[in-house]
């Protein structure tokens, strides 16, 4: 396991920026100073293309003065940086303040004094980059030597972080924290008959160190990729505007999970703060403990804990401990994802732990955690292993990655595709589809998922890239979860 | 704000001497270094006051070194002179022992750049937090007037970018932008737009609040009209969206190998070049890339130091122009062109109501939401209305209807195009409201 050293000279900078803020009198302060040391490795055909080592460094400083935010940053780690960033924060509160109608409050949290390092084996910046290099590559090659069958296009990637963080706030805490972030994958594009078709496979996006990597894995994947891409160019095209069934595979059930499940249970949106870009909500508050979100054998599962999840870490940005708890129970929506100001406004007791930031230049807001789906329990009557799902289809559709995405700004309406798509018919997987979309309502979607995969087929899926907020912010989180079978689905629609 | 927290952005010689002293450090074959720097504002405001409140000042200095066909980069947010030595050794490490790159091409020699300068507008790079607060105190006192719930955002950035290479290739641009965004809600009603201008006095702030406003209570009650396919009076604010998709997916080297809506093949199935020169828009469609545009007056070179300058890239609805990357230009034998931004599509003396009043009937829309690809070959792209969509008989605005999902080709779309409106700027591009004669409506939602 590596254990990385915190910064020492952050602490005396975050304890300098939090005394100013005391003795300024704001109700409440903070200050993040951050350093994220980033590698890229991104290989296009026969060319690495990008080989990019990225250290960012700096601080930002959020204040509460009389009930009004203000958040200023800087690059600069100096004393009489942070000195300025503190004034001008507060400067920025005043501004806040004079369209202030009712005061921001914040749930409690206790103080905390500690550390916390994803634990990892492998240190991936200590692994050699011809290594990196030879292994990307080695895909693309072998990619590449399907080009006489139509392979014309190879992509492959190997992205790192280390994010160093040192917390402190007026509450008492200070938290400093280091985590590690890998994610590798690749992919080709078949180009036939006027047609281009890609296919891709990826390890997806954990925070664990090399060991995640796994280029025995990854390199015994590239034959099936390949084949994959040319079935699917020379594949019919998907029905349109038909009802089936959907049996989706965790690799493309995670981004609708992300898309209808988490990003409708943020308590910001739900509460209108993104009313001007990423939208509000259709699970309002109202319908908590009410709404039948899904059938009774759906559970939604937040989990900042989980080992190796994307948004597993000790703290959030707001020093609130990683939680655990049930968005959706039994099918019903029970609870939400917070920050200590929607936590507030909703009457909880504490915060649930979901404000991120994703740079020391931003300001932490709800983000979606780790949010998975339950296994269906062994032996229920609803649970069944994928291929049992196949064999009790009479007529459907297999969906394996993810594809083309969209859902409206109070996420009811969505449309998705897939990277890979089987016909099955009596039982049986009998050939590719392409250009295959699946479309419907949030709830009604999940109200009918007949049968679960047990906790064996359970997969840790999820993004690196999940936009929100003004400025944007891009934030990364795992969604567990197991293969389901759906019925009665819109699959395609006019054209 | 005082003289103590007042923002700065860095002069052209302190931003070029940072460039020299890491090309000083380099020993490299070639080296590239960029500096891209700023200070950015932006406050948030939803339920008629403000939600989030920010300033911050960014620095980052990237340098990619060459040795031989092999290259690599670094970056850091630290200038002092030591951190700089570091990244330039740090770039170098790497790309001793990168691979040898096929695409490689040599170090840009330094190019003619527009004797221009962009908009730097003094009061928009050091508005105070105070003003800021103040121009959003007045648009949610509209609001609250209104009784609608007001959101949106107000942003004001200052931003320099200088570039240098061992070429003696050396540039540097400083401009401002300005934003404001602004949705309205009320019941089940609700609408948005958005102005982008270099100075933060240009944005019609008030204005666009009160007609936000109006349009907001216009658009309660909306009624069910079935999916299908409608003639389709779009606002600007919407049609750049669409536009976007277009403009990306201009790239010479995906249509030269068959993996575009670009591309051409031959009988047999088979890619053999690209459209260039074929009719395939309407001929009302005319885009150009032109940073020197009086609404956008950008950079006049872009991150890897190509010139950013005018370029036909559709004329009279014939694609004229693809963006070839510097080793794709090589290898067709052609220029280099750089991304296609700062688009401008050309529109007309009217205003977007006169398009309503020619159309008999159809569907307006005042926002596209969460466009995707549907077929990234095809072109054919998803998305929400949102925000006001509006039923359009006999040349009027009928009444409201609910949001609907559409799937839709956008060469289908461009094609179909029959009226234009006059233009504004939205981000970086400055488009007409616009006509289509067709677009695909595929399923209803009750989301507002």
């Amino acid at each position: 396991m590596v254990q990385a050293p915190a910064p020492t000279n952050a602490t005396a900078l975050a304890t300098l920026a939090i005394d100013l803020i005391r003795k300024a009198g704001c109700s409440y302060g903070e200050a993040r100073f951050c350093t994220y040391h980033v590698q890229n490795l991104y290989a296009r055909d026969r060319s690495l293309s990008n080989l990019a080592d990225n250290v960012s460094s700096g601080f930002g400083v959020r204040v509460l003065l009389e009930g009004a935010w203000g958040f200023a940053a800087s690059h600069r780690n100096t004393y009489t940086e942070v000195e300025r960033m503190v004034a001008l924060a507060i400067d920025i509160a005043k501004g806040s303040r004079l369209s202030q109608q009712t005061r921001v409050a914040l749930a409690p949290v206790k103080a905390y004094r500690a550390h916390y390092a994803t634990p990892i084996e492998v240190d991936p910046f200590t692994v050699p980059i011809e290594e990196k290099a030879a292994l990307l590559m080695q895909l693309n090659d072998r990619l590449l030597s399907y080009g006489e069958r139509g392979i014309k296009k190879a992509y492959s990637f190997l992205n790192f972080t280390r994010e160093e963080k040192t917390f402190a706030s007026t509450e008492g805490s200070e938290i400093q924290q280091t985590i590690y972030r890998s994610y590798p994958g690749f992919g080709c594009t078949a180009v036939v008959n006027g047609d281009a078709q890609s296919r891709g496979y990826e390890r997806a996006p954990l925070n664990l160190g090399y060991e995640h990597i796994q280029a025995a894995d990854l390199l015994s994947q590239v034959d099936r990729v390949a084949e994959e891409a040319i079935e699917k160019v020379h594949a019919p095209k998907g029905p349109q505007d038909i009802r089936t069934t959907l049996i989706l595979k965790p690799t493309n059930l995670f981004l609708t999970i992300h898309e209808s499940v988490g990003h409708p249970t943020e308590l910001d949106r739900v509460y209108g703060y993104e009313a001007n870009f990423a939208g509000t909500s259709f699970a309002t508050t109202e319908k908590q403990g009410e709404l039948q979100y899904g059938a009774p054998w759906i559970n939604f599962r937040a989990d900042r804990t989980q080992p190796g999840g994307r948004s597993t870490l000790g703290y959030d940005d707001e020093g609130v401990p990683a939680q655990d708890w049930h968005v959706v129970k039994e099918g019903i929506l029970v609870d939400y994802l917070t920050d200590r100001e929607t936590a507030h406004r909703l009457g909880r007791a504490t915060s649930n732990g979901c404000a991120y930031a994703d740079s020391w230049a931003s300001v932490p807001m709800v983000r979606i955690p780790n949010l998975g789906l339950d296994p269906g329990p062994e032996g229920g009557a609803h649970t069944a292993t994928l291929a049992q799902m196949i064999a009790d289809t009479e007529d459907g559709i297999l969906i394996d990655g993810i594809g083309s995405f969209s859902i409206d700004q109070q996420r009811r309406n969505f449309q998705f595709g897939g990277d890979a798509f089987w016909k099955v018919e009596k039982g049986k997987v009998v050939g590719m589809l392409k250009d295959v979309t699946y479309q419907a309502m949030t709830t009604d979607f999940w109200n009918s998922v007949d049968a679960l995969g047990p906790a064996a087929e359970r997969e840790q899926c999820g993004t690196n890239m999940c936009g929100k907020g003004e400025p944007m912010q891009i934030a990364q989180m795992t969604h567990a979860c197991v293969p389901v079978r759906v019925r009665n689905i819109q699959i395609g629609g006019p054209q | 704000m005082s003289l103590a927290t007042a923002a700065s952005t860095l002069t052209k010689d302190q931003a070029l001497s940072l460039v020299e002293e890491a090309l000083k450090h380099s020993k490299a074959e070639g080296a590239f270094v960029s500096i891209s720097a700023g200070e950015e504002s932006l406050a948030r405001y939803s339920s008629n006051q403000i939600t989030q409140n920010l300033s911050r000042t960014r620095f980052t200095l990237t340098v990619t070194s060459y040795f031989g066909t092999r290259h690599a980069s670094a970056s850091t947010t630290d200038s002092d002179p030591e951190a700089i030595a570091a990244v330039v050794r740090s770039s170098e490490a790497l790309a001793r022992i990168a691979p040898e790159d096929p695409e490689w091409v040599p170090l840009l020699e330094p190019p003619a750049y527009e004797e221009r300068t962009p908009a730097f507008d003094e009061r928009t790079a050091t508005l105070s937090p105070l003003e800021r607060g103040g121009m959003i105190q007045r648009v949610c006192a509209l609001s609250t007037q209104a009784g609608v719930d007001g959101s949106g955002t107000l942003s004001t950035e200052a931003y320099v970018r200088a570039i240098g290479n061992s070429q003696g290739l050396r540039a540097y641009n400083r401009y401002t932008e300005a934003d404001f965004g602004f949705t309205a809600r009320i019941e089940d009603g609700s609408s948005w737009s958005q102005r982008t201008a270099w100075s933060v006095d240009q944005l019609p702030m008030e204005s666009l609040t009160a007609q936000i406003i109006e349009r907001s209570l216009q658009s309660r009650k909306p009624r069910e009209v079935s999916p299908g396919s409608y003639p389709v009076v779009f606002d600007g604010a919407a049609f750049k969206d669409l536009l976007s998709w277009l403009s990306w997916n201009l790239d010479a080297r995906a249509a030269d190998e068959g993996r575009s809506f670009m591309s051409r093949t031959d009988q047999s199935g088979k890619a053999v070049g690209n459209l260039l020169g074929k009719a395939i828009f309407s001929p009302l469609v005319h885009v150009q890339r032109n940073p020197a545009h009086p609404l956008l007056q950008g950079s006049t070179f872009f991150g890897d130091g190509l010139p950013n300058r005018a370029l036909d890239i559709i004329q009279d609805g014939i694609p004229k122009k693809l963006s070839y990357s510097r080793y794709w230009a090589q290898k067709q034998g052609k220029e280099p062109t750089g991304s296609i931004s700062s688009v401008v599509m050309a529109g007309t003396n009217q205003p977007l109501s006169d398009l309503i009043a020619q159309t008999e009937r159809g569907i307006l829309v005042s926002r596209a939401w969460y466009v995707g690809y549907v077929n990234p070959k095809t072109l054919v792209v998803t998305g929400m209305t949102r925000d006001g969509t509006f039923w359009i008989e006999n040349g009027k605005v009928a009444y409201p209807i609910k949001n609907l999902r559409f799937n839709q080709s956008l060469p289908d779309m461009f094609r179909d195009v029959d009226a234009l409106s006059t233009v504004e700027r939205y981000g970086d591009s400055v488009v007409p409201g616009v006509r289509v004669k067709a677009f695909n409506f595929s399923s209803v939602t009750d989301s507002v």
